[in-house]
């Protein structure tokens, strides 16, 4: 391989890596991991499998198609059913870009001191900005590389000295602790599934497949993005949850905001921690934003047929940029109501958790279909796999709402 | 008129988890429920305004962030213990009532006193009030083990 290529090829996977990461699995993981221990860790290896499979299979349908996953879902399952899966996505996902915009303007917060209802806008209009001078391929890679960066989360873990022992027996036992009943147990492993599992990341992935041109030769280089990055992004999800397990715990400490979230890494690492966690979560939600902005933009383009994307300039996707901004300027309106940008996150991944079948069952479909697909038909292990997923997702989603309310949201 | 009977059922469904999920308790028990959960809401935020100040004083936090921290902090404490005080106890519990407001009042004037000396770049003050937050969670836990005994 020629170093150019190599280097596109690192770069990509750590991207992958580092763009992992959102607020919904920073909260989720943090407020699992400090009520929880790693009794939920298996859920998170079930999600990276079950969310590495399907970004898989929509970016292969994406390179055979030459067509993004939604619009080929569009294609094969009729119009009808595409326009539930866009209102149900275009719902979660638009809660999703409030919270993630809230994240950026959080982070902001813990660095300045100055509240995060000021930075919103600001925020909201440096996106804009680079949304209109950056291509895609430089605003993936830009966020996705600082996103490593939470990486002193794992860093962090080996720096609390824990008994390793004690965090073998945590992971090893899926069930709740004392003094938590099996209906919050089951409902954090909705919210976890929901926070890791999300719709978005797979349609942006195949979305993407088509914004970076990929074409048959790119299909090893999209394998070892999925096949190496989303379980180490699933990793630093796991240590998220070990160093709020190892540092609030014991101490009976829940986690409710995106500070407590820093505080095991500040107890690490101290002020060189907190600067690289602050980092970390800054680049994290503001790639996530970036990537729910435009999955949501992709979504209702594709369905509507209109141009779309960073291929072209914004003015020759007049819709999708209009698109873009006006939910962009939603989400401004949405974070300025001073609505709980924690409490949006755990309502947005548990609505996001009650809709995974309906993205999953036609990607599969889709991926089944030799007609369509040819050689990059789905071989065995995609099928058992996807098949797996989706049955849990189907689980997931009949319990997910019952469970909402019978738990008061994980609160009792 | 099966989709109006569909509607009203989703209707009657979500009016139904709303009341569920915004109902005061009514009997004793459920009461000593929610007085448990109060309280272990309160240590929490107790032992996390605590968790900062240490990290703050021991240089292994930045002022910004322990400022944030601590406002957040009290900010919950005063949600959580309003939130209770607001429920009317039934008959049986007004100790218990008594007991948490006051741990309460205290918890929210100490976590006033953090926030004040850290604006104030006060670090004795800091330190004093930091000082009183432990023997508050002491109480709290023996409330909470009291109530729930399954509780950490």
């Amino acid at each position: 391989m020629n170093p150019k290529k190599l280097f596109a090829f690192t770069l990509g996977t750590l991207s992958a890596i580092g763009g992992f990461i959102d607020i919904g699995d920073l909260v989720a993981d943090a407020l699992v991991g400090a009520r929880f221990g790693l009794r939920l860790a298996w859920v998170t290896v079930l999600a990276v499998i079950g969310i590495a499979c399907y970004a898989e299979m929509s970016a292969r349908i994406a390179i055979r198609t030459r067509r993004p996953a939604f619009a080929v879902v569009r294609s094969r399952m009729g119009p009808r059913y595409a326009l539930v899966a866009l209102v149900g996505a275009f719902g979660v996902t638009g809660l999703l870009v409030m919270a993630e915009l809230s994240g950026v303007a959080l982070a902001l917060q813990l660095a300045t001191s100055v509240h995060y209802l000021l930075w919103v806008p600001v925020v909201a209009a440096v996106l804009l900005v680079l949304f209109w001078a950056l291509n895609f391929e430089t605003m993936e890679r830009i966020y996705g590389l600082l996103g490593l960066t939470m990486l002193v989360y794992v860093v962090a873990v080996w720096y609390l000295a824990p008994d390793w022992s004690r965090l073998w027996s945590s992971a090893t036992t899926p069930a709740p602790v004392s003094g938590e009943s099996w209906g919050t147990y089951l409902f954090f492993l909705v919210t976890l599934i929901g926070a890791q599992m999300t719709p978005y990341e797979m349609f942006f992935f195949s979305s993407g497949a088509i914004e970076n041109r990929w074409h048959r030769k790119d299909l090893t280089e999209m394998r070892v993005n999925v096949l190496v990055g989303f379980p180490l992004g699933g990793l630093l999800a796991i240590a998220i949850q070990a160093v709020a397990f190892l540092v609030f715990f014991d101490a009976g400490i829940q986690v409710e905001h995106i500070s407590q979230t820093v505080l095991p890494v500040v107890v690490a690492l101290g002020k060189l921690g907190l600067v690289i966690a602050l980092v970390g979560i800054f680049a994290a939600t503001f790639g996530a934003t970036i990537e729910t902005l435009f999955s949501t933009g992709y979504q209702l383009s594709q369905y509507f047929g209109w141009s779309y994307g960073k291929v072209q300039p914004p003015v020759r996707a007049a819709r999708f940029t209009t698109t873009i901004a006006a939910l962009l300027l939603l989400s401004v309106v949405l974070a300025l109501t001073t609505l709980s940008p924690i409490t949006i996150t755990i309502y947005a991944v548990v609505f996001s958790a009650s809709l995974l079948p309906l993205a999953f069952l036609p990607v599969l479909l889709v991926g089944n279909d030799r007609t369509v697909m040819g050689d990059l038909t789905n071989g065995r292990l995609s099928n058992a796999i996807g098949t797996l997923t989706l049955l849990l997702s189907v689980g997931i989603a009949v319990s997910a709402l019952p469970l909402l309310v019978i738990t008061k949201a994980g609160t009792g | 008129m099966r989709r109006l009977l569909v509607g009203l059922v989703a209707v009657l469904l979500l009016a139904g988890a709303l009341w569920y999920g915004q109902a005061p308790p009514r009997s004793a028990s459920a009461y000593q429920t929610r007085a448990a959960q109060t309280a272990l809401y309160l240590r929490s935020q107790s032992r996390t305004a605590g968790m900062w100040v240490r990290a703050l004083q021991d240089g292994q936090a930045t002022s910004p962030a322990t400022q944030v921290a601590l406002e957040e902090a009290e900010s919950d404490a005063v949600t959580t213990a309003s939130r209770f005080a607001g429920w009317d106890p039934p008959p049986g519990t007004d100790d218990l009532r008594r007991e948490l407001t006051g741990a309460s009042t205290e918890l929210t004037d100490d976590l006033a006193a953090l926030r004040i000396a850290i604006h104030a770049g006060d670090r004795p003050g800091l330190s004093s009030a930091a000082g009183r937050l432990p023997p508050l969670e002491g109480r709290l836990t023996t409330l909470i083990i009291t109530l729930d005994p399954g509780q950490r």
